[in-house]
């Protein structure tokens, strides 16, 4: 009997192990199986244009017979993008990837020592493909797209939506009509507008500041401000050498330009909703559309206008550039290239996953998918929709520029680090600091950076 | 009878390389998973890497060191300051909700159980659960805390978007989450002190406060080890608390957090952000040390 027992044993460990062992085997055979024919593509949440992208990977899907997508999600809060970005870097398991377009910044000169980081690291270290001979990158303004990926040469990666972020303000037209208010051109009208709402018992500004987006007010004054009188395709020059000076020594945080608009910052922050510093973004949009009489602006980039009107398909809003400056004629929209597609050089599937970006950037798609993103397009063939909130835009994107937030940063100067700007969560009215003392500190910070 | 049949499993000769293969399966997979990303992160902390794939990996000896402790020391001091204020606030809260509440739920009764299931229960939610539920309840555009506050207090609260208010709300979910284990760790404590002590102090004619000071709070002294030392230890290196629901902003980047921003944010900088977790490694061990000391050392006076 013992002997039996004996016998049992190590059998009955084997009948245990193998349901371990099959399960172990499946998860093996279904990553292989899953990878002959699954593309993957991955981009961060924005309702809208995941809705969209689903829509053309179902076509794709049954346009290529026995081909899966696979497409992963993740908000750009809480840092979850760059975590699910670095988790399938590391894995090498992505085959078409969203990056957040860049410009020629951000490769410094070889003279400051500066490595590109993020994106740019990738793109300088040829991680993604070339796409500059792919016939698809003829459907696209090929300007744009070497400002957005280009890099000696190449082109690198395919920019499909340009928003605009900063200076992005969305306005209650019914709001501004009952009191008797027009868009406001310039500086001094804005701040006027905002003054008669505030005395009417209405609080005038809404803003997500506890995800910082009072850093598009901020950015788009001071942009507005530096490419005052200049011509918007001279938007790089601008932004170079405003680089090289910051390295030089010649400007810094603290100057004229920067307290200018800091002091233009502070105005407008006097009027936001008292508690907006604890305003997420995740449910900034949806409030605002939801309380159509109060806030009669909303700070946001123009990639949230699907996202109000179907929160609230029955409220008549627009949506326009902040008037930072005193000329209406220097209040442009800031453009800011977004959402870029790009192939991995170590992709699983790059031949397929070429042929995703010549289906999803075919007209008839694309420009279903920029109508539901609310994207301007970067096809010069394929024309930005016109929403019901779009009309600002349609006149006026083609006189906005492309602009750029940070100077070129040291390499000695870390995340969080006031070289880079001051941080508007800690400044008035959100924190204690006045902005001035901020960018002092800044200044300081970045001189100290640069010698270091 | 033989000695094969005695013994619980495996014949003579494997017997011999069980025991082995028991010892090797673990230490194998704390080679893979503990030492090996721990010596990683050592040698990385001595390099500038982003951690992206194809990047340069270049050996720099102690520019990340040099570099944190001169034009990056602000953020760091203030980091430390913030982990220091966030573990403090936790550990003193955690403790006293905790023992007040095994006070209250030790004895067994009819419906104490489920008190304490209850009062235990986040304690197994997702920290992502958990940062989500108290992110709506403390928007104060459509949460439930900004009326409440309102019509308390008066005026209105940014909540997590204040720099006074962030950090203690955060300590204050945490100690939410966590206090119920604290309580279970002093109920067992509690059961374990004899009634017959308690009886005694009562016929001597002490008060409950003298026999809490006297008897209770003493012969607890290793369970408040357990918990302090847990406590703190946790407390040290939380980031996933503070990532959902400030993402560091507003004066609450502690040192897990900075560490997290650095190495795998926008910008990802795994070289400096190597260097910040050895940082925490050094001030975990030395906190831990002192602490583990100073209360074992109270347990043997007691």
């Amino acid at each position: 009997m013992a002997r039996i027992l004996r016998h049992r044993r190590p059998l009955a460990a084997v009948a245990a192990c193998l349901p371990l062992a099959a399960g172990l085997t499946a998860c093996g055979s279904g990553s292989a199986g899953s990878s002959s024919d699954t593309l993957v593509v991955a981009m961060w949440t924005n309702p809208a244009a995941v809705q969209a992208t689903q829509a053309i990977d179902t076509a794709f899907e049954k346009a290529h017979p026995g081909v899966t997508i696979k497409l992963q999600t993740a908000p750009t809060t809480a840092g979850a993008w760059p975590a699910l970005q670095s988790s399938l870097l590391a894995s090498k398991d992505v085959d078409v990837l969203a990056q957040f377009a860049q410009s020629p910044t951000k490769y410094p000169s070889a003279a400051t020592k500066i490595q590109p980081s993020g994106t740019a690291a990738l793109v300088a270290n040829k991680q993604f493909l070339d796409l500059s001979s792919q016939p698809f990158m003829q459907r696209f303004d090929p300007a744009t797209q070497k400002f957005t990926m280009g890099y000696q040469g190449g082109v690198y990666g395919v920019t499909t939506a340009e928003y605009v972020n900063n200076t992005g303000l969305f306005y209650k037209k019914d709001l501004l009509a009952k009191y008797g208010l027009a868009v406001p051109t310039t500086f001094d009208e804005f701040i006027g507008d905002l003054k008669t709402l505030k005395s009417k018992g209405v609080s005038p500004v809404f803003v997500a500041g506890k995800d910082g987006y009072q850093s598009i007010i901020w950015f788009g004054i001071y942009n507005q401000l530096l490419m005052q009188d200049q011509p918007a395709s001279s938007a790089v020059n601008v932004w170079m050498q405003r680089d090289q000076q910051f390295w030089n020594g010649q400007q810094n945080w603290n100057s004229p330009v920067y307290q200018e608009a800091a002091k233009r910052y502070e105005e407008v922050m006097s009027y936001i909703e008292p508690n907006a510093g604890g305003v997420p973004a995740a449910t900034a949009s949806g409030v605002w559309a939801t309380k159509a009489d109060d806030f009669p602006f909303f700070v946001d980039g123009s990639f949230d206008g699907n996202t109000i009107a179907q929160a609230n398909p029955s409220l008549n809003f627009g949506f326009f550039a902040v008037p930072g400056a005193d000329n209406a004629a220097w209040n442009r929209a800031d453009l800011a290239p977004d959402l870029t597609w790009a192939v991995p050089t170590w992709a699983k599937h790059r031949k397929l996953a070429l042929e995703y970006l010549d289906f999803f950037t075919q007209q008839s798609n694309y420009a279903a998918w920029i109508k539901a993103t609310g994207s301007v397009s970067t096809e010069p063939a394929v024309p930005t929709p016109s929403l019901k909130w779009t009309d600002w835009l349609t006149t006026h994107a083609a006189q906005g520029f492309i602009g750029t937030t940070l100077p070129w940063l040291p390499p000695s100067a870390g995340n969080g680090n006031p070289a880079g700007g001051p941080t508007l969560t800690d400044t008035l009215p959100f924190g204690t600091e006045p902005l001035a003392a901020a960018l002092d500190k800044s200044a300081s910070a970045y001189t100290a950076a640069v010698k270091g | 009878m033989s000695s094969s049949t005695t013994c619980p499993f495996g014949t003579r000769r494997t017997r011999r390389w069980i025991p082995w293969l028991s010892v090797a399966v673990p230490s194998l997979g704390w080679l893979v998973f503990g030492l090996y990303p721990s010596l990683a992160t050592v040698y990385y902390s001595f390099t500038t890497y982003s951690g992206l794939p194809g990047t340069p990996m270049t050996f720099c000896g102690l520019c990340n060191y040099r570099d944190m402790f001169t034009s990056n020391y602000s953020q760091l001091s203030q980091a430390v300051v913030t982990t220091l204020e966030y573990v403090g606030g936790v550990t003193v809260l955690q403790i006293g909700l905790g023992l007040g509440l095994a006070l209250l739920l030790q004895r067994r009764r009819f419906g104490y159980g489920l008190y304490r299931a209850l009062i235990f229960m986040p304690q197994v939610f997702s920290v992502t659960i958990v940062g989500v539920l108290f992110s709506l309840l403390l928007d104060p555009s459509s949460g439930p805390a900004e009326a409440v506050y309102h019509s308390v207090i008066g005026g209105y609260s940014s909540f997590l978007g204040d720099s006074n208010l962030a950090i203690w709300l955060i300590v204050l979910v945490n100690v939410w989450m966590f206090s119920g284990y604290t309580m279970l760790v002093y109920i067992a404590g509690l059961r374990r002190i004899p009634p017959e002590v308690y009886e005694a102090a009562s016929l001597d004619g002490a008060g409950a406060i003298r026999r809490f000071w006297k008897i209770t709070w003493p012969l607890l002294a290793p369970s408040t080890t357990v918990n302090v030392f847990l406590t703190v230890m946790g407390s040290l290196g939380e980031y996933a608390l503070i990532l959902v629901l400030t993402q560091g902003q507003y004066h609450t980047q502690t040192l897990g957090m900075f560490m997290f921003n650095t190495a795998f944010g926008v910008n990802p900088d795994l070289g400096l952000g190597s260097m910040l977790a050895m940082v925490q490694f050094v001030l975990t061990a030395v906190i831990g040390g002192v602490l583990l000391w100073a209360l074992r050392r109270r347990e043997v006076s007691l």
